[in-house]
């Protein structure tokens, strides 16, 4: 019998890769039940381990994910997942940062191509300047220049605010009539 | 036993309450157990969640139990509301039971040789 102190490191890595994600995967649950069920499941997996080995023990548990599920199933209600949504809304603020430096970058190329100049703009309420100087038929120098303005940071606001709520289900937090005790017991 | 996974989720909170009145158990012991008692596909990440709503329901008590092995083990005992409901979910089972074996009566089970269409040839003379 391998006793915890002396199962191997790859055993150890394995086993915590393996809690690290399911607590991943479990984020939507409710903090003090994902304590425990995280504090049981490493009693239960160094018994386990102790019996049939740490690869096989984590076999039996399945996907962290798919336990993760289970663990959900089991839940009066069903819970919001914050971090998919604090994904979702990073996912699409990066794609509004990209789609704003390629709106830019387009009319300085279409300033270079008409011969140079200098144009104001506005991307989603956002004011953007763009410049582009043009000697002997090449570009000598090229500005990009923005301003914040309130309009602009409540649309990025609203729509940051928006996919976060859809990515992460929020309502899921709303007590039903069918799930009136959607608060996390005291 | 036949392990069509709905059907033995719907049964195992019971089947893990009538397990534990046979004496306290670990998960992994658990799974064990029934696993030598007809559960040969139950996998422990079944059993797990089913374990936590029966505790958080209060049908289960803990107690932590030093291992020499590692962190201490968390032994599971049915309570007296464990054992009310296993008591309930035993006359409902009983019913089910009754009335799914009226419903299938007229159709013979697999493994009775009345259900073969070919009956094995008597040689007999």
């Amino acid at each position: 019998m391998t006793s915890a102190s002396t199962r191997p490191t790859r055993d150890r890595l394995r086993r915590t890769w393996y809690l690290l994600r399911l607590d991943l995967a479990m984020q939507g649950y409710p903090a003090a039940q994902r304590k425990e069920v995280h504090a049981s499941l490493r009693a239960e997996l160094e018994a386990a381990a102790d019996e049939v080995g740490t690869p096989a023990a984590l076999a039996q548990l399945g996907s962290p994910r798919r336990l993760a599920e289970e663990y959900y199933a089991q839940l009066d209600h069903p819970c919001p997942r914050i971090l998919d949504g604090a994904v979702v809304a990073l996912l699409v603020g990066l794609l509004i940062l990209f789609s704003w430096f390629s709106y830019a970058l387009g009319s300085i190329d279409t300033l270079t191509t008409l011969g140079g100049g200098r144009v104001e703009l506005s991307f989603l309420a956002m004011p953007v300047v763009t410049e582009s100087v043009v000697a002997d038929g090449a570009p000598t120098r090229l500005g990009l220049g923005w301003s914040f303005s309130l309009p602009a940071a409540l649309l990025l606001l609203t729509v940051l605010l928006v996919t976060f709520a859809i990515g992460a289900r929020l309502w899921r937090g709303v007590p039903t009539r069918a799930h009136p005790q959607a608060q996390e017991p005291a | 036993m036949a392990q069509e996974p709905q059907l033995l989720k719907g049964i195992l909170p019971m089947l893990v309450l009538a397990t534990l009145t046979e004496g306290p158990s670990y998960g992994y012991e658990l799974v064990t157990r029934l696993r030598t008692s007809g559960l040969p596909g139950l996998t422990a990440g079944t059993l797990y969640p089913v374990l936590a709503r029966l505790e958080r329901d209060q049908l289960l008590t803990t107690r932590l139990v030093p291992s020499p092995s590692g962190p201490a083990r968390k032994y599971y005992e049915v309570t007296a509301a464990g054992d009310a409901r296993l008591q309930r979910a035993v006359l409902d089972w009983h019913e089910l039971s009754a009335t799914v074996a009226r419903v299938l009566a007229p159709r013979a089970h697999p493994a009775d040789p009345a259900h073969l269409t070919h009956p094995p040839k008597d040689d007999t003379p």
